[in-house]
């Protein structure tokens, strides 16, 4: 899978792309709006992140140049306006995703997987890990063909914490994923400790143990073996 | 246009008015003259020229009588013409005056609007209005930078914050990440928390004084609340939230944006100042809605609760911009916000006082 990260903070692009190498996505950088132009014509890539404020030029000219091409790349807008307007016309211009910044590293992992998904003909719509199966459109949940079931919480728990196998999600980006963007005011995460003791036990319940490793109380690891 | 002095002005004034009361008053003093001061004279007169005996009249009494009157008369019609000039001349010269003091009486610094005051011939006056129209000139303009300043430094931030941000989410990823060292990413993470928090707040409460959120509609808060409350109550945790809904729908015209982030921050103050096994109640009545709930807290101050940054105690939970924001929602739409401490309850009650159609 190839990415192109259009962002000038190099530091924050080095970060990103840093996380998702190792979830082997094959990552290209782009600082500037004419580096980012001459990229997206020339090459074909599966994601694109595109930031709005660059060196040169508005990311919004760069998303027109991808749609009026009809090329169908999937663009996630990583944008430090987080005004609703700016949202609209981006996904109205033909953006895919909408994500403001600051974000965690695992919720735009998660993000880039499902358009990637969404994207694919051949849609995929199983996932499995550990013995787990989780159908995608029915959004259920079985292990060793005995379903289980799930809370909508702990369902997108599950599917986050598998969307980022083998990487520590920390409590703060699960709580985030959980709640929106609309209710991240609460400072202490705790419930997400009792979310994810309910997760662990039904899935142990169902014989699926020891899959998700807790880091200290700090994040939470989905371990595949 | 010819301007002149206050003094100036006053004077001319003055002096007209005083030759036309003069000049209305002669037929008067003529009158008066003619009948009791001089008419004894007149007699006299006409006595010596026909040769007839001078009539029998006391003439000092006589003329000390017409003086008085006369001398009585002068001052009363005097006196009374000088009131009602007064009153006259300074209800035509102070005109423009209370004009501009009704303009500058409704005047906000919010509304963005300076007031345009009147054009006017006295030569204080004007000043006085090319003054005011300057300072409030100046004042919204260093308002709006000052707004203006807010938002922007707050999106400038976002980005060093998404890169400290990601740079914690990559640390984690360390392998061989000993406890001391996964304890102080995670504390870096709560600070982390604050600093995002306290700038998305920051953002939003410069937006709405900034006037951004344009878009109005009809917005049915029941339906609103049942399509927040599963994720609330996920945050709630041990904390239970009753509803008591009077009415099937309430709808009320706003932002939706702005709605929801004003029952999420009720909600969410509700739930961080409440006791380990507390309750919080949602009420809705006629044209308003309640967020009560339990806590170890007193009664707190109602006129400081809604101030920025207000902490009551050194136990701070928030960031102190909660409720603020939730006030300048209310404002913005127009809503009031009351708090009220009863039955060991803290109670906020936001009253929608436009007309509503409820079902």
């Amino acid at each position: 899978m190839k990415l192109l990260i259009i962002e000038d903070e190099r530091e924050l692009s080095d970060s990103i792309v840093a996380y998702l190498s190792s979830e082997n996505y094959l990552c290209e950088q782009a600082f500037t709006c004419d580096e980012a132009k001459e990229k997206v014509e020339l090459y074909d890539y599966d994601c694109v992140l595109l930031d709005l404020m660059l060196p040169g030029g508005n990311g919004l000219d760069i998303l027109r140049n991808i749609r009026n091409k009809n090329n169908p790349v999937g663009v996630i807008i990583v944008s430090a306006k987080d005004s609703l307007e700016d949202k609209v016309r981006g996904l109205e211009i033909g953006a895919d995703d909408y994500l403001a910044k600051p974000f965690h590293l695992p919720e735009l992992s998660m993000r880039i997987y499902a358009i990637i998904r969404r994207k694919e003909f051949s849609a995929n719509n199983v996932l499995q890990s550990n013995g787990i199966t989780i159908n995608l459109l029915s959004k259920t949940v079985h292990i060793n063909n005995k379903p289980v079931l799930l809370t909508r919480t702990e369902y997108e728990l599950l599917l986050f914490l598998i969307g980022n196998k083998n990487k520590v999600i920390s409590k703060g980006a699960m709580a985030e994923h959980l709640s929106g963007d609309m209710v991240d005011m609460l400072d202490n995460h705790d419930f997400v400790y009792t979310h994810i003791k309910n997760l662990k036990a039904k899935l142990a319940e169902a014989g699926c143990k020891d899959c998700i490793k807790n880091v200290y109380g700090t994040g939470y690891k989905w371990v595949e073996s | 246009m010819n301007k002149k002095s206050l003094l100036k002005k006053t004077l001319t004034q003055f002096i007209v008015c005083i030759a036309v009361t003069l000049l209305l008053a002669t037929p008067l003093f003529y009158l008066l003259t003619k009948h009791y001061y001089a008419e004894d004279m007149i007699d006299i007169i006409e006595a010596t020229q026909q040769g007839h005996p001078l009539p029998a009249i006391d003439l000092e009494q006589d003329i000390m009588h017409g003086i008085m009157i006369q001398f009585a008369l002068i001052s009363g019609v005097l006196g009374i013409a000088i009131v009602f000039m007064m009153r006259f001349i300074s209800q035509r010269l102070w005109k423009p005056f209370d004009e501009s003091l009704r303009q500058i009486e409704s005047f906000r610094l919010e509304s963005g609007i300076v007031p345009p005051l009147p054009d006017c011939d006295v030569k204080e006056f004007d000043r006085l209005n090319h003054a005011l129209t300057l300072l409030m000139g100046n004042s919204m303009k260093s308002y709006r930078a000052q707004k203006e300043f807010t938002e922007n430094a707050s999106h400038e931030l976002q980005t060093p914050l998404a890169v400290f941000q990601s740079k914690l989410d990559l640390l984690l990823q360390q392998p061989n990440l000993t406890e001391r060292q996964a304890v102080a990413i995670q504390d870096l993470y709560q600070i982390s928390n604050r600093l995002v928090r306290l700038n998305r707040n920051l953002l939003l409460l410069a937006k709405i004084e900034n006037k951004q959120y344009v878009q109005m509609d009809s917005i049915d808060i029941v339906a609103c609340i049942e399509e927040l409350l599963p994720s609330l109550e996920s945050l709630a945790g041990n904390i239970t939230i009753c509803k008591s809904f009077q009415k099937q729908s309430l709808v009320i015209h706003g932002n939706k944006i702005l709605l929801e982030s004003m029952i999420n921050n009720l909600v969410v103050n509700a739930v961080r100042h409440n006791t380990a096994n507390g309750k919080i109640a949602i009420t809705i009545r006629e044209n308003c809605f309640i967020v009560s709930n339990t806590s170890e807290e007193g009664a707190l101050n109602p006129q400081l609760i809604f101030n920025r940054f207000y902490h009551p105690s050194e136990k701070t939970k928030g960031n102190g911009l909660g409720l603020a924001i939730v006030k300048a929602i209310c404002d913005y739409h127009g809503w009031t916000v009351e708090y009220e401490y009863k039955d060991r309850k803290h109670f906020f009650k936001i009253q929608f006082h436009q007309e509503v159609q409820s079902r």
